[in-house]
């Protein structure tokens, strides 16, 4: 199963063999996770998010067009969701978070404060220019596979990763982007 | 907007110039931050819990909704001998379409699906009016609002440059405090700008 295309796993799916999906979050849950971290800044959130993806995604597995990246149409639907959902979720954490932040903040290690500074500044910034610097720097996609996911043309693709990238060093140039954050 | 001195920076950070051909040495300590800030978002992937795919695989729906696919299946031709049926059901489907079509508005399922969000917990009604709509109330109506106060609705739009505010209670302009860009509406005020 591991030489298979995704292609031939999802026709594989749509054809009863649903054990085979396994073989697909596999390889994506790295890529779908990542991203739903970033949108929730929690495990918890993150892993419910991207679970609830994989579930939609095979909902719709019917509709997936295997000239697309299997990822990418994976990551679409997790940032249409995270984009929709988990709203209420993420103000509780918020505020779970700053306070968690205050405690945290004289305790944590040399080694882990710069890991934590860009985690806060990633935090604060809106997701708006989140998700597209996470897909770009994280996801190492590039702006012609960033634009159909996010549903925007590649010239505001390429702006909102230009704009995400100058309010992060902004924000970590600010007291390390822990000085509050926002959805 | 991005600042425009920074667009060296930007265009070394994708790969479309050479960092070394930038001479200025505060750009040059700039391009370094902002360098060094990638790094770390690249080096930050975060990995999944160890029982993620297992739990997504608890979490599937039962077979119907693939099974239902593979019973449609079931009827497409396998034999040679149905292609000639087939292909001519093909065309008298395509007919039927292309006759029902001409009695169907165009363009109505065209377009770029995006959705619009306002933040507005006291509001009785929200709408969005944009050049889309020929900044016409009553077309589109937000639905809200949800447990966190806000509104949302989702429509296609073209590819290109649309401007819009919002409509709340039908008196009370607002603009969208989450837009990438603005512009001056003509009137003292500024509207939202998308490019998509």
């Amino acid at each position: 199963m591991r030489d298979m295309t995704d292609a031939l796993i999802v026709e594989q799916c749509l054809n009863g063999h649903k054990e085979y999906y396994a073989e697909l979050v596999r390889r994506h849950q790295s890529a779908v996770f990542g991203l739903a971290y970033r949108m929730t800044n929690d495990r918890d959130d993150a892993s419910d998010l991207a679970q609830e993806a994989f579930i939609r995604a095979y909902r719709k597995l019917a509709k997936y067009d295997a000239q697309y990246p299997f990822r990418n149409w994976a990551l679409s639907i997790c940032a249409n969701l995270g984009k929709n959902r988990f709203r209420s979720i993420l103000r509780r954490r918020k505020a779970e978070e700053t306070h968690f932040e205050m405690k945290e903040r004289e305790t944590i290690s040399t080694e882990d404060s710069s890991r934590a500074a860009l985690d806060a500044a990633m935090n604060r910034l809106s997701k708006t220019l989140r998700v597209p610097l996470v897909l770009k720097h994280v996801e190492g996609m590039s702006y012609e596979e960033i634009a159909p996911v996010l549903g925007i043309g590649i010239s505001a693709a390429k702006m909102r990763v230009k704009r995400g990238r100058d309010e992060l060093v902004r924000l970590l140039r600010t007291e390390g982007g822990r000085d509050g954050e926002s959805g | 907007m991005v600042n425009q001195d920074r667009e060296r920076i930007h265009r070394v950070l994708d790969g479309e110039e050479l960092g070394n051909e930038i001479a200025e040495h505060q750009e040059r300590e700039e391009l370094v931050e902002y360098q060094r800030a990638i790094n770390a978002l690249e080096q930050s992937k975060v990995t999944p819990p160890e029982e993620f795919v297992s739990h997504v695989m608890a979490a599937l729906p039962d077979g119907d909704r693939v099974s239902l696919v593979e019973k449609v299946m079931a009827f497409w031709p396998r034999e040679r001998q149905w292609l000639a049926p087939a292909a001519a059901g093909a065309v008298i489907t395509l007919l039927l379409v292309a006759g029902v079509s001409l009695f169907l508005p165009s363009g109505s399922n065209d377009g770029i699906l995006v959705t619009f969000e306002l933040h507005a917990p006291q509001a009785r009604s929200v709408e969005l009016i944009g050049s889309f709509n020929d900044w016409a109330r009553g077309t589109i109506r937000l639905s809200g609002p949800d447990a966190s106060g806000h509104w949302a609705v989702t429509i296609p739009l073209p590819s290109g440059r649309h401007e819009y505010q919002f409509l709340v209670d039908g008196e009370q302009l607002v603009v969208d405090p989450e837009a990438l860009l603005y512009r001056p509406d003509g009137f003292g005020q500024k509207n939202a700008v998308l490019d998509i």
